[in-house]
């Protein structure tokens, strides 16, 4: 009964704090008439390179569908195994019609509540009946992602978390860190994943924000898997509020080129992950799991990481190779010098031969 | 008005230039107003501007773009830009030029200048610790003044996500602000 009025109260001190951030002020008419005449060149250079013929969306279709085209009654026929398909579709609705009601309502239920373990249930079956590997980590981060929400509800509504649950989010990070490891990953799933161990990351440090909750260990053991995740991404973790005292002191001792025009070169929105045109195209809540900025220097995706380090072995062994051939030159000077005498002193440790 | 902001972008997507020019006219300064709230800089936030314009006549080129709110689909757009700003970790610009003109024009004396400096700064920090959606929620809410449908919108959320994404932020915002107002009165 009091929730609500607490929240009410809460909008209005948030409202007030924030009202230092309304002003604004006056626009450049300048940027204003350029940014302006930006925007309606682009627009028209668009425009002289409109294709003749209409986009296919808008093209008249000779084959029009309809319900008639199913069932068979159309002219032809649906192959064989898409109507064998079909019917086992149907009589699995069927069956599983009033189920599928409670599966549905479970949805947005809570640890607490009755529907919970109908929940997980139709989560690990859905798990289970994922053929793909790319579907299974995108589940495997989904539930992550309801696992620490539901930790946060139960943190605010002051109920103390079961091992379980958050059992089972170390489960399902596990997953995802397993999958990730094993697949290879396109450019726009990485970018998508790396997105969503972000926002994971956020939810985690939220949980940790909470007041008079104490540090459960399995918790803690949950975020460094996390923060382990978006190391294999690629993703450089720092905390925003210190990166940036960290900037100003750097400002401060005038190591920084702070200039608005030093900071946006190489970094300007063309420059940077470059694909996002929009809201679809997001770079968005949009940016990549084990795709790295350019500027990020010490950022490296999980797939050239293991090149690097294959590189590296290879160095290592190379120069190891480089190593024993000068060794044995040089033996071979001192044998040759001190014909008479004791041999020169070789390496205490074994040569190994061809470094491998 | 959502038939009106259909006709307008069955217009866009002929590249007209009399409707496309009406659309920056109409959106842009809100675009600007919403970068500048977040980010403290104007040159940022005209930066902000000209790429979401730009962005939306790539998806429109694409075929792609908004179907119905345009406003929305901006403010998304802007967002998303802004986001990839503070992920880059590019340190926010101090905005001082632009807080000068705001001082100038609202006649503040030097040390309430100062403290409302630094007030916006540990608002804009705490923003930061905020999720890209729960940010977008609070912006929208409390710096745009949009209702909970219209932020639905921009989101492409339904009415009830946006509530809790809302209630799950203003906590968050609550223990973090009240930390650094601890944490400077302790200094």
């Amino acid at each position: 009964m009091n929730k609500p009025i607490d929240d009410q109260k809460l909008e209005i001190e948030i409202q007030n704090q924030f009202k230092v951030l309304r002003d604004i002020p006056v626009r450049d008419a300048d940027a204003v008439i350029a940014g302006r005449e930006k925007f309606l060149s682009q627009a028209a250079e668009i425009r002289a390179n409109l294709p003749v013929s209409k986009s296919e969306g808008s093209r008249h279709s000779n084959q029009s569908r309809n319900l008639s085209t199913l069932f068979g009654l159309r002219k032809e026929p649906l192959p064989m195994l898409a109507q064998i398909g079909l019917a086992i579709l149907l009589a699995f609705t069927l069956l599983a019609g009033g189920g599928g009601a409670t599966v549905y309502a479970s949805q947005s239920s809570q640890p607490d509540d009755l529907l919970y373990p109908v929940k997980t249930w139709s989560e690990d079956i859905r798990y289970q009946l994922t053929n793909s590997e790319m579907e299974q980590l995108q589940l495997s981060l989904e539930f992550t992602e309801r696992r620490l929400e539901e930790l946060q509800w139960m943190q605010q509504n002051q109920t103390p978390a079961e091992d379980a649950l958050i059992e089972r989010l170390q489960l399902h990070i596990q997953n995802s860190l397993q999958l990730m490891t094993q697949l290879q990953l396109s450019e726009q799933d990485q970018l998508q994943i790396r997105d969503r161990l972000r926002t994971q990351d956020q939810l985690m440090e939220q949980l940790q924000l909470m007041q008079g909750i104490p540090e459960d260990g399995l918790l803690l053991q949950a975020r460094e898997m996390i923060k382990l995740q978006l190391r294999l991404a690629g993703v450089e973790i720092e905390d925003p509020v210190q990166t940036q005292q960290q900037t100003q002191q750097q400002q401060q001792t005038g190591q920084s080129e702070d200039s608005p025009q030093n900071q946006q070169e190489g970094q300007g929105p063309l420059n940077g992950t470059g694909t996002g045109n929009g809201p679809e195209y997001q770079n968005g809540p949009d940016e990549p799991a084990g795709v790295c900025q350019e500027n990020q220097t010490d950022c490296e995706p999980v797939q050239n990481q293991e090149q690097n380090q294959e590189q590296n072995q290879e160095q290592s062994q190379e120069q190891s190779q480089e190593q024993n051939q000068e060794q044995d030159q040089t033996q071979q000077q001192n044998q040759q010098q001190e014909p008479g005498g004791e041999p020169a002193q070789s390496s205490p440790e074994p040569e190994p031969k061809g470094g491998k | 008005m959502k038939h009106s902001d259909n006709a307008i972008l069955q217009r866009a997507r002929q590249f007209d230039s009399q409707t496309l020019a009406w659309i920056y006219d109409e959106y842009s300064s809100a675009i600007f107003a919403y970068a500048y709230r977040l980010t403290g800089s104007a040159y940022l936030a005209e930066e902000c501007v000209s790429e979401t314009f730009s962005r939306l006549l790539q998806a429109l080129q694409m075929g792609g773009g908004p179907e119905s709110n345009l406003k929305a689909y901006l403010y998304r757009t802007a967002h998303n830009w802004i986001t990839d700003q503070f992920r880059r970790q590019t340190p926010l610009v101090d905005g001082l030029d632009d807080e000068i003109e705001i001082v100038a024009d609202n006649k503040i004396s030097t040390q309430a200048f100062l403290e409302q400096k630094d007030e916006k700064k540990e608002i804009r920090n705490a923003l930061r610790v905020l999720t890209p959606d729960q940010r977008l929620v609070i912006t929208l809410r409390f710096l745009e003044d949009q209702t909970i449908n219209q932020v639905a919108a921009a989101l492409g959320k339904p009415n009830g996500a946006v509530k809790s994404l809302q209630h799950r932020a203003l906590q968050t915002l609550k223990r973090v602000l009240n930390k650094s107002i601890k944490g400077s009165q302790d200094e």
